[in-house]
């Protein structure tokens, strides 16, 4: 079974207000907000001394020995990595679980956005394929130079949609949930996503979500019918058709 | 004053209006109210199933329908200026306009080409 989701162009809305939580609050008294202050100057103070008494031991994992000259530090492996290409986990099982298909009208974008999709599955123990160039669409646009009728001088325009791919293998829905919701998160604004998802199904499926007593469909499908075929049962029983049939 | 229109409808936003703006906006709604019936009209005209008496009606209410609930009454307009000439539907901007916007570099993706 396939099902499409779309990341790239704002699909999925969520709002977010404070609103509420402020009107609850209601006023508070002169006395009362003084006090609040000083509390949170206490819980404040805590909290740095609790960061100082237990300090982390600098430890980065480092792969060269470059030094940053101006901090005296090494580079850390997060960044260094950023050189490289994109490291990938090899596959188990080789099932396919989704494919992103990467398009934009920037390369240096599509590389960026396609890498860090990499990079996120890597850390979250997905197998991917690498960033797989697709064909390049390319539009021609010729028009006439004149705003008047004088047709011989034109001028040429063209608009370049790069296009990518990444197949991800052998990952729980529930991961490949995580990957996806991170990279909406962290979406690119030039690049439009589009993804696949593969889900598998046992054989007797059909069976069983007909064994299923409480089975409810989405509402989004409730009431499809052709409006067209409606319309012509109505127009047949109407006094206009009654007398001629 | 004698409203222009047999119905009213709302003037298209995030668009160019002037009168011939408006007379297209005017034949694509009534349009999409309408498609619906002329649909199952053109479904009873040419179901060879019924009787030709039936089919004749439908033929008969079909051609009396106005002309403006008709889709090829509907012109592409550019969405800038207005005009029904030279209209690049990728952009639904007219030729001068879609040059201008291009040289400008408002419309994404867009660059001047040479080759």
């Amino acid at each position: 079974m396939l099902g499409r989701i779309r990341i790239g162009s704002g699909f999925i809305t969520r709002s977010f207000s404070t609103r509420g939580a402020l009107l609850q609050k209601g006023f508070v008294s002169p006395n009362e907000y003084v006090e609040q202050v000083k509390q949170e100057k206490i819980e404040q103070e805590q909290f740095k001394q609790e960061l100082l008494s237990n300090q982390i031991p600098y430890a980065p994992k480092t792969l060269s020995s470059t030094v940053i000259q101006s901090e005296g530090r090494p580079v850390p492996l997060n960044v260094e990595l950023l050189k490289y290409k994109p490291l990938t986990l090899p596959q188990t099982h080789g099932d396919q679980v989704a494919v992103i298909n990467f398009r934009s009208y920037e390369e240096a974008d599509i590389i960026r956005a396609g890498e860090f999709a990499m990079r996120a599955a890597y850390y979250l123990g997905i197998p991917t394929s690498h960033l797989k160039s697709l064909k390049t669409e390319k539009r021609l646009y010729t028009v006439i130079k004149a705003p008047f009728v004088f047709a011989k001088s034109k001028q040429n325009f063209h608009r370049i949609t790069f296009q990518k791919r990444i197949v991800a293998y052998d990952a729980n829905p529930d991961v490949v949930d995580l990957w996806l919701s991170y990279l909406n998160r962290h979406k690119l604004d030039t690049v439009d996503y589009k993804v696949e998802l593969t889900a598998r199904e046992s054989l007797n499926y059909v069976e069983d979500l007909k064994q299923l007593k409480d089975l409810e469909l989405p509402k989004a499908y409730e009431g499809i019918e052709d409006p067209i075929a409606v319309k012509v049962q109505e127009l047949l029983k109407s006094d206009d058709f009654k007398k001629l049939i | 004053m004698v409203f222009r229109f047999p119905v009213k409808f709302a003037i298209p936003k995030h668009a160019h209006v002037n009168t011939r703006v408006l007379r297209d906006q005017h034949k694509r709604v009534q349009f999409a109210e309408h498609e619906v019936t002329r649909n199952a009209l053109r479904y009873i005209a040419r179901n060879t199933e019924l009787q030709p008496r039936v089919r004749l009606e439908a033929q008969l209410q079909l051609s009396t329908m106005p002309a403006y609930t008709s889709y090829t009454t509907i012109k592409n307009r550019c969405v800038g200026t207005g005009k029904a000439r030279s209209v690049l539907s990728d952009f639904k901007l007219n030729r001068t306009d879609f040059r201008n916007k291009a040289r400008n570099g408002s419309i994404p993706g867009v660059k001047v080409a040479s080759w």
